[in-house]
């Protein structure tokens, strides 16, 4: 892709961002990657289109539906080219999934690491509809050798910026959760999310979930390229930080963490003395279940469960809230700490690595109380 | 090309070079714009960086590899540039801090937080021409601000945070 073709193909997020995106953060313009400020999280547990955070490496491919194929080839016995109509002619099913970005939260990182800043957005939870992957791969007939499932968008690199390419591995693959998604909360999925087709990968690290997928390689060995053997990799061992670390001293990032956020108030918030407020927001665990969430009010000291929502569903956040009556005046630290069915629990510090990825500390707000 | 496409064009094509186009004229400057922010991404996501002369040479090797043309001589100063402006004393973004009512909330949340700290923005206590000067030196280096909020922004900060 040249200079002309980069233009014209960003002329579209240009004109997204300023209209369909208009409340979301810019960290990037193209290409395009927007953050969802926690106000609009707060709204619902289902996060709409207009507000689910974006995040592309390469610009947007320039997709002709009529033309469109999903070619399936390598480990299997039977090479496919399928058709739009093809792929509507598999099961249909729908899976509530929050996705996250392996890097939500790099730009708490001490000392600072290099790539998209973001804070505590990069997270939404929508409807995804559409087939299973094994589906697809059952009917190409995979080979016993295969062992990894390499997926590309049509979104092209310009110059010699690697092809955004990654694998997952074909137990992960033929997970029956694991879909190839045309739709999004009902809608056709928006060209900004993957349209027409893109991998959803509950419970991964968002990365995994590839969009605009048109070609789908059955390998026995992972993909080579720099965003799947350098990018989404953290150490395989607790290093210093500032450290510098060889990727071969590195692991493939997976599934999410134990995570939660306040979504409201916001921090700095300031509140009458003796009001009762609601602290709220989300916590989420990829493959596993929250199941509790802790609030300290008195910066750790002590917790206090809060209530959960009845929404919830497997791979999905699940909204807490907790009253709490403003005692005093003053200027109160408010942590949220939740814990997950495999026994995982949000650390207090956070453990550095060279990318910002999996930051999960407790969240932190301060509230102002006045008199 | 339709007249609607042709007038989608200029605004799509104005919009991308608006950050360069305003930029400071000096060399090094310009080199930035040609190797990088005219070709392979925004201003946005070298403004958001907080990094040392190190780390900036590291990402300018990578880049390289990947195809921007910058020579070797021109690297180290580059690196030291991109040092100064863009390091770690500069705030982290709070974009998830409270900020008070008004009309331009969103775009002071999403257009200043996103690199600065309220605190920060409320110490700089400017007026109406101090604030403008702001807003467009800050577009200068990268911040986007949806088209035609740009006043709007600038009523905010006056409102809320004056002389």
């Amino acid at each position: 892709m040249n200079r002309r073709e980069f233009v014209l193909s960003n002329a579209g997020f240009l004109l997204q961002a300023a209209t369909i995106k208009k409340d979301l953060i810019i960290r990037s313009e193209s290409p395009a990657d927007f953050e969802t400020p926690v106000q609009l999280l707060d709204k619902g547990w289902i996060t709409s289109n207009e507000d689910h955070y974006v995040r592309s490496h390469l610009p947007f491919p320039n997709v002709q539906l009529n033309e469109w194929k999903l070619a399936v080839e390598g480990e299997v016995n039977r090479s496919l080219n399928l058709t739009i109509p093809d792929i509507r002619a598999f099961t249909e099913l729908t899976r509530t999934v929050t996705l996250e970005c392996s890097g939500n939260g790099r730009a708490f990182a001490d000392p600072p690491v290099p790539g998209l800043q973001w804070e505590k957005g990069a997270v939404g939870t929508a409807r995804w509809t559409g087939i299973r992957l094994r589906d697809v791969l059952m009917k190409a007939q995979v080979k016993p050798a295969a062992k990894h499932v390499i997926l590309n968008g049509a979104d092209l690199p310009i110059r010699a910026v690697p092809d955004f390419v990654r694998s997952i591995p074909i137990e992960k693959a033929m997970h029956p959760d694991t879909m190839l998604a045309y739709r999004m909360n009902g809608d056709a999925i928006p060209i900004y999310h993957g349209f027409p087709l893109r991998l959803i990968v509950p419970g991964w690290e968002a990365a995994a979930s590839t969009k605009w997928i048109v070609g789908i390689s059955v390998s026995e060995a992972e993909a080579s390229g720099f965003f799947m053997q350098t990018a989404y990799r953290i150490p395989n061992r607790p290093v210093a930080p500032g450290t510098i670390v060889d990727p071969k001293d590195t692991v493939p990032y997976t599934a999410l963490n134990v995570k939660s956020i306040f979504t409201s108030p916001l921090d700095g918030a300031t509140v009458p003395v003796g009001s009762s407020i609601q602290l709220r927001g989300f916590a989420w665990a990829g493959e596993a279940d929250i199941t509790r969430v802790d609030v300290s009010t008195d910066a750790g000291r002590t917790w206090n469960i809060a209530l959960l929502d009845n929404d919830k569903a497997r791979y999905t956040w699940r909204r807490f809230r907790y009253m709490w009556r403003a005692p005093r005046t003053g200027s109160f630290v408010v942590m949220s700490r939740a814990t997950d069915s495999q026994g995982r629990t949000q650390p207090l510090a956070a453990s550095w690595n060279p990318s910002g990825y999996m930051y999960n500390v407790s969240d932190k707000i301060q509230i102002n109380v006045k008199g | 090309m339709s007249k609607v496409n042709l007038a989608i064009f200029f605004l799509v094509w104005s919009l991308a070079d608006i950050a360069c186009a305003q930029g400071p004229a000096d060399a090094i400057v310009q080199k930035m714009e040609a190797a990088c922010t005219r070709v392979c991404h925004g201003p946005s996501l070298i403004a958001q960086q907080r990094l040392d002369v190190a780390g900036w040479t590291r990402e300018l090797n990578k880049m390289v590899g990947w195809g921007a043309d910058i020579a070797g001589s021109e690297k180290e100063e580059l690196s030291r540039y991109l040092a100064e402006k863009f390091n770690n004393t500069r705030p982290r973004p709070s974009s998830s801090q409270a900020t008070p009512e008004g009309k331009a909330k969103n775009v002071f949340q999403t257009s200043c937080l996103g690199c600065h700290d309220v605190t920060l923005i409320a110490r700089l206590k400017a007026d109406r021409a101090g604030w403008t000067r702001a807003v467009e030196r800050m577009v200068n280096w990268g911040a986007y601000i949806p088209p035609g909020r740009k006043e709007d922004l600038i009523d905010y900060l006056l409102t809320n945070f004056a002389q």
